[in-house]
C-alpha cells in the first residue's frame, strides 16, 4: 500500500462533508436564472466548489506519511463544558454564579490546577468580571438571581 | 490644498478629549492583550468589541484600532523576552530577538522594536494619507463588476499567497463564505440554512464566529503546552540603549521594511505577517554577514517589526476606501464599522470624512502613546508575562462568553460561540489556517451581492465582466495567481521540499492574523 497522509485525507473527507451539506442544502432553495440569480444559486455552487477543493486535498494526500493528529481530550472537554454551563446558568441564575461555575469548570480541564489555586482563581475571576461589566460598563445583566 | 484642511480636521476630531481617553484606553488594553502569549490581535479585538457597542462610531473605532496596533506592539515583547509571539506576526521577531535576549540585549531589542514599530507606523499612516484619495477617486467609479472582482481577488490572495497548502486555504475562503450564506436572502428574504431557528434568521453573528474560531478553539489547543509561569529576564531602563553601532544598522531596515510591510500591507487580502517574512529574508539575502541572522542581529528584529507596523497601518487603505479588508483582523474592524451602520467604502470618505481623517490622525497619536507607553512601563510588561496560563485562560473564557451574550442578550449566541470552537480546534489539528474564513465569512454576502447585480446588468453573460477593463484585468490576474499557485505547488512537490516561506513560517506559531 502507498504511504497516505492520514491528516489531509480526513481534512479533505471533511470540507467535502460541508461542502456537500451546503450543496444539498441549497437545493432546496430556488435556483434560478443567471440574470436572475436565486437564493439557492451562490451556496449550491459554494458547496460543489469546497467538494471539489477537499477532492484536491484529500488526493494530494496520496504520496506521503503522515499520522492523525492527537485530540486534547480533557482541555476539549473541560472547555466544552464550562462554555455550556454559562450558557444555561447565565440567564437563569445571573454573572457571578455563571462566572464563578465557568471558571471552576473550565480549571478542571488543565491537570495540574489544585483545589486550593482553583478557587481563588474563581474568585478573582468573577469580581473582576463583576467590576467590569456590571460596575463600569453597566450592562444589563442580572449579577445573582435565584430561580427557585 | 484640500488635503491639508482634511488632515487638520482629522487631528482635531482625534485631539477631542473623549478620543484621546479611548485611543489611550485602545492601546493601553491592545498592549496588555497583545503582551500575554495565546491572545493575538484579533481575539484582542473581538473580545473589546462589545464593549465599544455604546460608544459613538468614530470614538468606537479610534479605540478599537488602537487595540489592533497596540496587540501587534505588544506581540513583540513577548517574542523577544519568551520566544513565543504573541501575535504570529511577531513570529519573525523571536528568531533574533529572542537570541538577542539570551545573549542579555533584551533592553535593546526592546527599544529598537519600539522605535522601528513608531518609524514604521508613521511611514504606514502616509501611505494611508496618500494613497486614500486616489484610490476613492478610482473606485467611486466602480460597479458592482468591479466590486466582485476585486473581492474575488482580495480572497483568493488571502487564501493562496502566503499558505502551505493553497487548496486547504482555498477550502477556508469557501467555508466563510458558505457560512456567510447563512440567514436571510438580501433580494428575496428567503432564510437559509437556518433550520427553524429565528437566532439566524439575521446569519451567524460573526464575534460569536471570530471568537470561537480564534478564542476558545486556541485555548483547548494551548492548555497543555503553557500552565507555567516562565522564568523571565529583568529588564531596566538603562539597558534598553543602544548602541551606536545598533542604531547604524537599523536605518536602513526599518525604511526598508516599513516600504516592504506598506506594500503588502494595502494589498487587499495579504496581511501582515507575510510582509514582516519577506522583510526579513531581504535584509538576510542583501546583508554582509548573513550568518549573523539568527544569531541576535538586530536587523532581524528592527526589520520585520517597522514591517509589520507599516502593514497594519495600510491594511486601513483597503478596508476604509474600497470596503475590502486586508486581514482577518481587518475584517472584524470591518464587522464593527457595519454595526455602527456606516459602510466601509468609497463613500465613507466623502460622506464621513470626519470619521475618515478622524481615524487617521488617530493612528498617529495612538502610534506616539505606544512610544511614551511603553518605554517607561515595559517592567509592567515583564511583570504581565508572569501571570501564568493557567489563571489566564479560565478568564478569558468567561471574557468570551460574557461578550457574547450581551452583543444581543442572547444565550444561543454562547452556544454558536462553542460549536466554532469545536469546529476551529479540529480544524487547527487538521493544519487549516483560520484566518480565510473570517476574511470569506465578511466578504461572502458582498460578493454574492455584487455578483448577482453585475449579472443583472449582463443580463446573465459572464463574458460582459472580462470585457471591461478594471474588473477583466483583476478577474485576469486572479487567474494568474491560480495558476502560479498550482504550478508551485507541483515544483515543490516534485522537489519534495516547501518554500522558503514555509520553512520561514516554521517557527511555532498557530495564531492568526
Amino acid at each position: 500500500m502507498r504511504e497516505v497522509d492520514r491528516t489531509d485525507l480526513v481534512s479533505g473527507a471533511l470540507i467535502i462533508a460541508i461542502g456537500m451539506f451546503f450543496f444539498i442544502g441549497a437545493q432546496e432553495y430556488r435556483m434560478g436564472t443567471m440574470s436572475r440569480m436565486g437564493p439557492g444559486f451562490v451556496p449550491y455552487w459554494l458547496g460543489a466548489i469546497a467538494m471539489f477543493l477537499g477532492g484536491v486535498i484529500a488526493l494530494t494526500a496520496i504520496g506521503r506519511p503522515g499520522a492523525l493528529p492527537a485530540v486534547a481530550f480533557r482541555p476539549l472537554l473541560a472547555v466544552t463544558a464550562a462554555v455550556v454551563a454559562f450558557a444555561l446558568i447565565l440567564p437563569r441564575m445571573g454573572l457571578v454564579t455563571a462566572t464563578f461555575i465557568a471558571t471552576v469548570v473550565s480549571m478542571i480541564g488543565n491537570d495540574e490546577a489544585r483545589p486550593k489555586t482553583i478557587a481563588i482563581t474563581a474568585v478573582v475571576i468573577t469580581a473582576v468580571c463583576w467590576t467590569i461589566f456590571i460596575g463600569l460598563l453597566g450592562l444589563p445583566i442580572r449579577t445573582l438571581r435565584w430561580p427557585f | 490644498m484640500d488635503i491639508w484642511s482634511n488632515i487638520l480636521t482629522g487631528f482635531g476630531v482625534a485631539l477631542s478629549f473623549e478620543n484621546l481617553v479611548y485611543c489611550f484606553f485602545g492601546v493601553f488594553l491592545g498592549t496588555f492583550f497583545g503582551v500575554l502569549p495565546g491572545i493575538g490581535s484579533l481575539a484582542a479585538v473581538t473580545m473589546l468589541l462589545p464593549i465599544t457597542y455604546y460608544l459613538e462610531p468614530t470614538t468606537a473605532l479610534v479605540m478599537l484600532a488602537g487595540v489592533y496596533y497596540g496587540a501587534e506592539y505588544g506581540g513583540s515583547t513577548a517574542s523577544i523576552l519568551l520566544n513565543l509571539p504573541g501575535t504570529p506576526s511577531n513570529a519573525v521577531t523571536c528568531l533574533d530577538g529572542y537570541p538577542m535576549t539570551q545573549q542579555g540585549r533584551a533592553g535593546v531589542a526592546l527599544f529598537s522594536t519600539t522605535v522601528a514599530s513608531f518609524i514604521g507606523g508613521t511611514c504606514g499612516i502616509l501611505a494611508l494619507y496618500a494613497l486614500s484619495p486616489i484610490i476613492v477617486q478610482w473606485a467611486l467609479a466602480f460597479g458592482p463588476a468591479e466590486y466582485f472582482a476585486v473581492m474575488i481577488f482580495g480572497l483568493v490572495a488571502a487564501a493562496t499567497v502566503t499558505q502551505d497548502a493553497p487548496a486547504k486555504g482555498l477550502a477556508m475562503v469557501v467555508l466563510g463564505m458558505a457560512l456567510g450564506t447563512v440567514g436571510s436572502d438580501i433580494d428575496s428574504g428567503v432564510a437559509r440554512f437556518t433550520f427553524g431557528y429565528f437566532e439566524l434568521r439575521d446569519g451567524l453573528s460573526f464575534i460569536a464566529l471570530a471568537m470561537g474560531l480564534f478564542g476558545l478553539s486556541e485555548i483547548i489547543l494551548s492548555i497543555r503546552e503553557k500552565v507555567n509561569a516562565p522564568f523571565i529576564q529583568k529588564v531596566t531602563l538603562r539597558s534598553m540603549i543602544p548602541s551606536r553601532d545598533d542604531v547604524r544598522r537599523s536605518v536602513g531596515p526599518v525604511f526598508r521594511g516599513a516600504g516592504i510591510g506598506g506594500f503588502f500591507g494595502a494589498l487587499p487580502g495579504t496581511g501582515p505577517s507575510i510582509g514582516t517574512f519577506i522583510s526579513y529574508a531581504i535584509e538576510k539575502r542583501i546583508a554582509r554577514d548573513p550568518s549573523r541572522f539568527g544569531k541576535g542581529a538586530i536587523e532581524g528584529v528592527t526589520a520585520p517589526e517597522s514591517a509589520n507596523n507599516a502593514a497594519v497601518q495600510a491594511a486601513f487603505i483597503p478596508t476604509l476606501t474600497l470596503g475590502i479588508p486586508g486581514s482577518a483582523t481587518m475584517a472584524v474592524m470591518m464587522g464593527a464599522l457595519l454595526i455602527h451602520g456606516i459602510t466601509p467604502g468609497p463613500q465613507l470618505m466623502t460622506q464621513n470624512p470626519d470619521i475618515f481623517w478622524g481615524l487617521a490622525a488617530s493612528f498617529w497619536i495612538g502610534n506616539l502613546l505606544l512610544i511614551v507607553l511603553n518605554i517607561p512601563m515595559i517592567g509592567l510588561w515583564v511583570r504581565m508575562l508572569k501571570i501564568p496560563y493557567g489563571v489566564l485562560y479560565p478568564a478569558v473564557i468567561c471574557f468570551i462568553c460574557i461578550g457574547v451574550y450581551t452583543v444581543r442578550t442572547s444565550a444561543f449566541d454562547v452556544f454558536v460561540v462553542l460549536g466554532f470552537g469545536l469546529l476551529g480546534y479540529a480544524l487547527r489539528l487538521m493544519r487549516f489556517e483560520l484566518a480565510p474564513i473570517l476574511i470569506g465569512f465578511i466578504l461572502g454576502p458582498m460578493v454574492e451581492e455584487n455578483f448577482k447585480r453585475a449579472m443583472l446588468i449582463f443580463r446573465g453573460d459572464f463574458t460582459r465582466m472580462l470585457e471591461r477593463p478594471i474588473s477583466g484585468t483583476l478577474l485576469g490576474m486572479t487567474a494568474l495567481l491560480l495558476v502560479w499557485t498550482v504550478w508551485t505547488v507541483i515544483r515543490n512537490r516534485r522537489r519534495g521540499v516547501s518554500g522558503g516561506l514555509a520553512a520561514l513560517k516554521g517557527t511555532g506559531n498557530r495564531n492568526a492574523d
